[in-house]
């Protein structure tokens, strides 16, 4: 369907013609394409693009929500995490950074916004009281599991997970919301005003 | 933050001396005049005192601190009521028994604000006197019309957090949850002056809307101090709750919060009820039209529904608010159901 004019997509292949291909598919044809694991860096071809950033970094999320439709209230109850991490060097501190990022990945879903005013530019929620954050009690019960994977990479197998762990988390979030409400959101944060808003019980300003 | 001197007042009526000037009215200075008038502000838990300080909102020279007073913080039955001292801990009101029993409203609402660690400093009379949360206010760059500026930048700004009532001036929302539980009881509050004369007024006459004066909340004068919450004394029963809805439940401001207090009828009916809508106003918003609907009425389900969208009659929300309507009219059904253990 994608590979047009003789250009033949194959997994693992040549990164610039996969890209090139990419640039002229629309939006869902990328997108279905993007759990794919050649997507994380071909794992057949990966070392002969040394030095072009590919990695092995792959991560997979689940979220189990909870919306109240009369307040627009979202409430992650719970986030499945399965993350890829080369070889666990110390495997507990590597679940405690997926939950960190977890944590990261649901405030950008939910809560975090930079707020400026339109008429000044001025950022109008730039302190921790205003710019809001998930806390203690918006934390779900997250289940990290560790997928090891060993490739050669490097001298150690090792990897850091620090950013790809928060990736997957509000992706992961607002499929569920999609699930439980039947409206898509389009923009992040989902907070009670956009989610009331697309299940259409903003009343318009008279 | 500017250096200050720390005033150790002993009792009420020496800090209501020292008292120079209120919030509202230092904060209304021109910018340049900040620190160099001379300004004793009251201190007592600090929680935004401390705030509008560090963004440099305020310039006291001298802090008068509520803390140490003696007996300042008693909570002491008076008449089948209560009498809250002022710098009472909003988690020594929100645990204390009788509060519990007789007024679980108001617990409910304490126990659920700011954070654990604030609860156990902030007191209930900062938390009734403290300055709105409008992000205008609390910028030093918006020299806002309750600064003592020209213009309002919510009106047409970022007004998401802002009042649905009420809100054509300053668009405002009052910050205390207490005083939306405080409204609906019927509370008074006391106030002492530098010769230690007391005053008691409603708390609802005691509150400020912008029509008359819209650089301050409360009508708190210089050389006087908030010394105490009187709560009234109500009948067995009277059933109540309160309800707020946070975007997130760890230490949040409510979008919208809500307290019922309904007086039931030997026959089982209402004999009066009070709604009042926090988050919604310049001050606790009085949902009248709610109250009628309820009063005389047998309250189940579906008149607990009629209330709920009567209490928003003559909201005119503005651009990014309109979400505050649904939400409000269903903590409104939500605490009656409570409150009257229906459904």
């Amino acid at each position: 369907m994608f590979a047009q004019a003789g250009e033949a997509y194959t997994p693992g292949g040549d990164e610039s013609l996969h890209r090139r291909v990419a640039a002229r598919m629309r939006t869902e044809q990328v997108t279905a394409q993007a759990s794919r694991g050649d997507d994380y860096g071909g794992f057949a071809g990966g070392n002969k693009h040394s030095g072009r950033g590919i990695g092995g970094y792959g991560g997979v999320q689940f979220a189990e929500v909870a919306v109240d439709t009369e307040t627009g209230i979202v409430r992650v109850e719970r986030v499945v995490a399965v993350q890829d991490c080369g070889r666990p060097m110390n495997p507990r501190q590597i679940e405690s950074q997926v939950q960190g990022g977890v944590m990261m990945g649901l405030s950008y879903a939910l809560y975090e916004e930079r707020i400026l005013d339109a008429h000044t530019g001025r950022m109008v929620n730039p302190n921790l009281e205003q710019y809001k954050l998930a806390g203690p009690r918006e934390t779900p019960a997250i289940d990290v599991t560790v997928l090891e994977n060993y490739r050669a990479n490097s001298a150690t197998d090792a990897y850091g997970i620090a950013e790809p762990s928060n990736i997957a988390t509000a992706p992961a979030i607002a499929n569920a919301v999609y699930n439980a409400t039947g409206v898509r959101l389009r923009a992040l944060p989902m907070t009670p005003a956009a989610i009331l808003a697309a299940l259409g019980k903003v009343p318009a300003r008279s | 933050m500017n250096n200050f001197a720390w005033v150790a007042p002993r009792t009420a009526a020496e800090a209501a001396a020292a008292a120079s000037a209120v919030v509202a009215d230092a904060m209304t200075a021109a910018p340049e005049a900040m620190g160099c008038e001379e300004a004793a502000i009251l201190k007592a838990g600090g929680i935004d005192l401390l705030d509008l300080l560090k963004e440099n909102l305020l310039a006291p020279t001298r802090l008068v601190n509520l803390r140490d007073v003696p007996g300042l913080d008693a909570i002491v039955e008076e008449g089948g009521g209560l009498r809250i001292g002022a710098t009472a801990s909003l988690a020594a009101v929100a645990e204390h028994p009788l509060v519990r029993r007789r007024y679980p409203a108001l617990s409910d609402a304490l126990a659920g604000s700011a954070s654990p660690q604030i609860r156990h400093v902030a007191t209930l009379g900062g938390n009734l006197l403290q300055r709105p949360r409008c992000w205008y206010l609390r910028a030093q760059e918006h020299r806002c019309l309750r600064k003592g500026g020209s213009h309002c930048f919510a009106v047409d700004g970022e007004n998401q957090y802002h009042a649905i009532f009420d809100n054509q001036v300053c668009a405002i929302v009052h910050p205390s949850t207490a005083a939306t539980v405080l409204v609906a009881l019927g509370a008074a509050v006391e106030l002492i002056d530098a010769q230690g004369a007391t005053r008691s007024v409603a708390l609802e006459d005691f509150l400020v809307p912008p029509q008359r004066d819209l650089r301050r909340e409360n009508d708190l004068k210089p050389r006087e101090i908030l010394a105490a919450v009187r709560l009234p004394p109500l009948p067995a029963s009277v059933r109540m709750a309160h309800l707020k809805q946070g975007e997130k439940d760890s230490f949040d401001w409510p979008l919208a919060d809500v307290a019922v207090v309904v007086e039931l009828a030997p026959d089982g009916n209402c004999r009066r009820a009070s709604v009042v809508l926090g988050a919604a106003a310049p001050m606790p918003h009085r949902a009248k039209s709610a109250e009628q609907a309820l009063a005389g009425k047998r309250i189940d389900e579906s008149i607990a529904r009629q209330a709920a969208s009567a209490a928003l009659a003559g909201a005119t929300p503005l651009a990014k608010n309109a979400y505050k309507l649904p939400l409000f009219e269903t903590l409104v059904r939500r605490a009656l159901t409570k409150a009257l253990a229906l459904g």
